[in-house]
């Protein structure tokens, strides 16, 4: 039995067998070609391609893993532009007419055989390295895309998994992810907790032989078990058994409304990222979607997605939710979220740069074709619109200026649209928070983002290891923040809904119903858990336990 | 012509890094850098020439610059060297 560690990711266990989609390098044949200048092309174009997958790996590395691991990829990078690497290739492919994934893989070969014959085991290591690159390399020549087929459910091992990767396969088969970087809010963790299936990520090196082993992943501890032990197994499917028993009684609660004891109607909508998760949170019972990210639309062809693609992806999901409210919410790129066409050029803090509502209202054309997309759908779904990382009322104005130039465009065309389409915020900068008595008039609703509003409130990056300690568990500054918007809110006679990893956690759904919140939009996994802890709520008795910034006596702090 | 030595203290030796570290500051410079470790000789700009040295702690590195910026180049190659612990 072997027991790998990484980061909790999304909860739960399963067992199935282990799949790496980074697999030990196949066997290249030699094969010759009649256009050695066509081949040295191809061996061009693929060395480009992998080089810029090495630069985001270097990225993603130095960010989620460490700056040692990042080096090593910066000489994988090197090896690839290094000339006599290049020079041995490209005069094998002109001399002998060999294809290329031959001649890379013949010199990958040469070079690594001068290390392995050096004396010292750490120098013999570094053949390891130049046979790294020569598998990238070709693989990108035989255009092996890099989502892999599954035809059996499988935990699947990678090194992370991009949206791209993830689009093609069929999702239903994963049992599980267990990813070498990433951290709790890469895109598998997030699909992960979406599907309901656990993961687990930061991992580290998951050695390619592990490929077909019997394994158990535990995404509520993080780990993962290959080969376990009959007892390691035994209690590990004993716990499965238990939360599989727990959600089985929770199904009772499948098609009630969520409601408190006293009568108050709270909904519990899911947030999703893709057209294909609306299925996800249909089947979870969600009362509608809380928090639609748009961005996927703007990821997956490497350019901007037309009014006519954006139009259709948003009323699939309002149909695929069977006409139940959709909130979405434009686009919100930059900072941790960056789309290369869109670069914000070179910025020293892009989370407190060009980013999210500040980005669309700086590229007005592409904001305007997404609220045209928007109200074009609202003609046919129940669209409701918000509007990311709002700070104060003038971005609300200036937004819904654009809102109603979409609207009378649309009009003198003769394009059907909702007029009564909602529009909102998100309250996730503590700015919108504490002046959100402010921003209530201009707003039908407001949802709390607190994933972001945790960050800025307390200026500690979630993704920093080192100053967790400040995200994680309660924070007093948080909490305050949150109950005086659901307060303002309650006051101004809006809704305020609270989105974020926070929504999920029943302990805070009594706290949250005690503050005028209504709506809570969770993984769809999560959305029968948290109607039974509305259910198990008297919103009176919240308010008397949670009125807000009860002095604590001085001898208890 | 700029020439000096070094002796290696890289308990592993001029491996990846530390020749990754020697090429990206030799391509700095106009000026030919070649460096000589025991018969073997390789152009410092090119990392798998550097690596295949196979120089290991105790080995001594001669180095040889020749060109319009040899000062500045022997200089920083230097530096690099002492300042990564090579």
């Amino acid at each position: 039995m072997e027991i790998i560690c990484g980061k909790k990711a999304s909860s739960g266990i399963a067992e199935g067998e282990l799949y790496v989609a980074r697999k030990e390098r196949g066997k290249v044949t030699r094969t010759k070609v009649d256009d050695p200048a066509a081949e040295t092309e191809k061996y061009r174009r693929a060395r480009t391609k992998v080089s810029s997958e090495l630069s985001e790996l270097i990225k993603r590395t130095r960010e989620t893993v460490g700056e040692d691991e990042a080096q090593i990829f910066e000489i994988h990078k090197m090896m690839l532009w290094d000339e006599d690497f290049d020079q041995s290739i490209v005069s094998m492919i002109r001399w002998q007419a060999v294809n290329a994934e031959y001649a890379v893989s013949a010199t990958a070969d040469n070079l690594a055989r001068i290390f392995t014959e050096m004396s010292g085991d750490y120098m013999k290591a570094r053949a390891a390295d130049i046979h790294d690159v020569a598998k990238r390399l070709t693989e990108a020549l035989e255009g092996k895309d890099e989502t892999f087929r599954l035809t059996a459910p499988v935990i699947i091992a990678a090194e992370d998994l991009t949206p791209g990767e993830t689009v093609n396969f069929d999702k239903d088969l994963a049992l599980g992810f267990i990813t070498e970087l990433g951290s709790d809010n890469s895109h598998s963790a997030i699909l992960a907790r979406t599907m309901g299936i656990p993961a687990v990520v930061a991992a580290g090196r998951i050695d390619p032989s592990f490929h077909g082993k019997r394994c158990i992943i535990d995404g509520t501890e993080g780990k993962l078990y290959v080969d376990p032990d009959p007892m390691t197994r035994r209690l590990l499917l004993k716990r499965k058994e238990e939360s599989e028993k727990r959600a089985a009684s929770l199904e009772a609660l499948r098609n009630h409304l969520s409601v408190t004891k006293d009568g108050k109607r709270i909904k519990v909508y899911a947030n999703i990222g893709d057209i294909n998760d609306a299925k996800y949170a249909y089947e979870g019972d969600a009362e509608g979607i809380g928090l639609f990210r748009s961005e996927f639309l703007y990821m997956k062809n490497g350019a901007l997605p037309g009014e006519e693609e954006q139009f259709n992806a948003y009323k699939t999901v309002g149909e695929k939710m069977g006409g139940r409210e959709i909130i979405v919410r434009t686009l919100d790129a930059g900072a941790d979220k960056q789309i290369g066409y869109l670069n914000a050029g070179n910025e020293a803090n892009p989370a407190l740069g060009l980013r999210a509502i500040r980005l669309c209202l700086s590229r007005q054309e592409l904001f305007l074709t997404q609220l045209r997309a928007l109200y074009r759908a609202s003609a046919y779904v129940k669209i409701s619109i918000m509007f990311p990382m709002i700070v104060n009322k003038e971005e609300i104005i200036e937004s819904k200026k654009l809102c109603r130039l979409a609207m009378e465009q649309l009009r003198a065309e003769g394009v059907p649209f909702s007029e009564h389409t909602k529009i909102g915020i998100m309250v996730e900068t503590p700015a919108a928070a504490v002046c959100a008595d402010l921003l209530a008039p201009y707003v039908d609703f407001f949802s709390i983002g607190t994933n972001d509003l945790i960050q800025y409130t307390v200026a500690a990056d979630r993704e920093n290891p080192s100053v967790t300690y400040l995200t994680e568990g309660r924070i007093e500054a948080v909490m305050r923040l949150i109950s005086h918007v659901g307060r303002c809110a309650g006051a101004a006679g809006i809704r305020a809904g609270v989105c974020g990893e926070l929504a999920a956690d029943p302990s805070l759904t009594e706290f949250f119903i005690a503050n005028d919140i209504t709506e809570l939009s969770v993984p769809p996994s999560k959305v029968l858990e948290i109607r039974e802890a509305v259910m198990k709520t008297d919103s009176r008795e919240a308010i008397k336990k949670y009125y807000p910034h009860k002095l604590q006596k001085k001898e208890d702090v | 012509m700029e020439k000096f030595s070094y002796t290696v203290k890289d308990e592993n030796g001029i491996h990846a890094r530390p020749a990754g570290l020697i090429v990206n500051e030799a391509k700095k410079y106009d000026s030919n850098i070649t460096v000589i470790c025991k018969d073997k000789s390789a152009d410092c700009k090119r990392l798998f020439s550097v690596m295949s040295l196979g120089a290991m702690r105790g080995d001594i590195l001669d180095i040889m610059i020749e060109g319009r910026d040899e000062k500045d180049a022997a200089k920083g190659i230097l530096d690099t060297m002492n300042k990564a612990g090579l």
